[in-house]
């Protein structure tokens, strides 16, 4: 059974969606959900009191009350302001170091290479930065209109924090879970289509790669 | 505030002013959009504060341009009288009065006439998430550019969806990902 650490961006994509329950399922089969307490905050504490989300956020406080999440109350370990102190000192423009990550996130990076086996997190950046470094340096280039320059040895000390660490998004779940007709839609039309509601919400994946996922699924 | 920052922002309020004088809509949203290349640098909230600014004022010259009357007169012309105060503020590296005229003049727009007040206010919140989604399309996190807006990740998820993002290209085919979900989820 797999320990997977959550960021706020896939909880936020699958609740808009009606799709909570993915985790409730892979729960039931004895996976573990771990949320680190700033995004307990982000998707429950703070939601709640908004007109505009409040209902998601008792959906997703209602999940943790039944154990589908865990929040780790756990402080921010020196290794987490390494590893966001290195990479945000790893791309530089015009010889300033652009700080791509927030330190929150990091915890949510490293807390997973701790407990977890995998982190799961559907927005881009924070994927890029684990997976692609390099093309988030061609990406600051293709935008800021400007030569991005690479600390190399700052860069290799904060991957050297996160090795070989897995990614998953929400897509991923919900594709497996398509797989194993563990949903009530089944049709590969119906697979896309939440793949595209995904994206629309949010989630990074591009058009052709959800061509793919439902021709290879 | 550095050098460079302030050089960059003296430039884009210098343009600003041209921009208002010529009532030119489309270059003072494009130099709200050039504005974040300097937020995503430096992480000044000047920066971001100008773009939000700059994008408002735009919108506002929109509505002028097809309103009858005067209304938006005073408005304008107390906008313009601050740009030319932020150019010499800026001139004279007096960051914080600077700070403090850039927060006036964006609570002077929330401010304006009562009828009017819940459309800027409207027009100031949609900004800061579709400055947010730039940002975001910039390369910074979205936790980064929620904090540095004010912002939800819950608003900004919904306008980063709705974007066509710059395509990098992934290094985890989708094959190897669905293989690496299947050993981790079945």
């Amino acid at each position: 059974m797999s320990v997977f650490v959550v960021d706020s961006s896939t909880i936020i994509s699958l609740t808009l969606n009606c799709l909570l329950d993915t985790f409730t399922k892979f729960h039931e089969r004895g996976h573990r959900f771990i949320i680190p307490e700033w995004v307990y905050d982000e998707v429950v504490n703070r939601p709640i009191k908004s007109e505009r989300f409040g209902f998601e956020a008792y959906r997703i406080k209602q999940k943790v009350d039944e154990g589908v999440f865990e929040v780790y109350h756990g402080k921010i370990s020196d290794e987490a302001k390494n590893f966001a102190k290195y990479i945000n000192h790893s791309f530089m423009a015009d010889n300033h170091p652009i700080k791509i990550i927030h330190p929150a996130d990091s915890e949510g990076i490293i807390l997973a290479r701790k407990i977890g086996d995998a982190l799961i997190v559907d927005e881009r950046n924070m994927r890029m930065v684990l997976e692609n470094p390099i093309g988030i340096k061609k990406l600051l280039q293709h935008k800021l209109h400007r030569e991005i320059s690479v600390n190399e040895k700052n860069l290799e000390n904060a991957l050297s924090y996160v090795k070989d660490l897995p990614v998953l998004r929400s897509v991923d779940l919900v594709s497996i879970l398509w797989k194993e007709k563990m949903m009530k839609l089944d049709g590969k039309d119906e697979l896309e289509s939440i793949l595209f509601a995904l994206k629309f919400s949010g989630c990074a994946i591009s058009f052709n790669e959800i061509r793919n996922y439902s021709r290879l699924i | 505030m550095k050098d460079n920052v302030r050089k960059e922002i003296l430039n884009l309020f210098k343009e600003a002013k041209e921009a208002i004088e010529t009532r030119n809509i489309k270059r003072l949203e494009n130099l709200s959009d050039h504005t974040l290349h300097c937020t995503t640098i430096y992480d000044e909230k000047e920066s971001i504060m100008s773009a939000i600014l700059f994008y408002s004022l735009s919108k506002i010259l929109e509505k002028e341009k097809f309103s009858e009357g005067e209304i938006f007169s005073d408005l304008i012309n107390g906008m313009y009288k601050n740009i030319k105060t932020a150019i010499k503020l800026l001139k004279n590296k007096r960051d914080k009065a600077f700070t403090n005229l850039l927060n006036e003049s964006i609570n002077l727009i929330k401010k304006f006439d009562k009828s009017f007040s819940d459309y800027v206010q409207a027009v100031i919140e949609f900004g800061k998430v579709q400055k947010g989604a730039k940002i975001y399309e910039h390369g910074l996190s979205l936790t980064s550019v929620a904090k540095l807006l004010g912002i939800s990740k819950w608003e900004l998820m919904q306008k980063v969806g709705e974007r066509k993002g710059y395509k990098i290209k992934e290094r985890i085919s989708p094959e190897e990902r669905l293989k690496l979900a299947k050993r981790l989820l079945g």
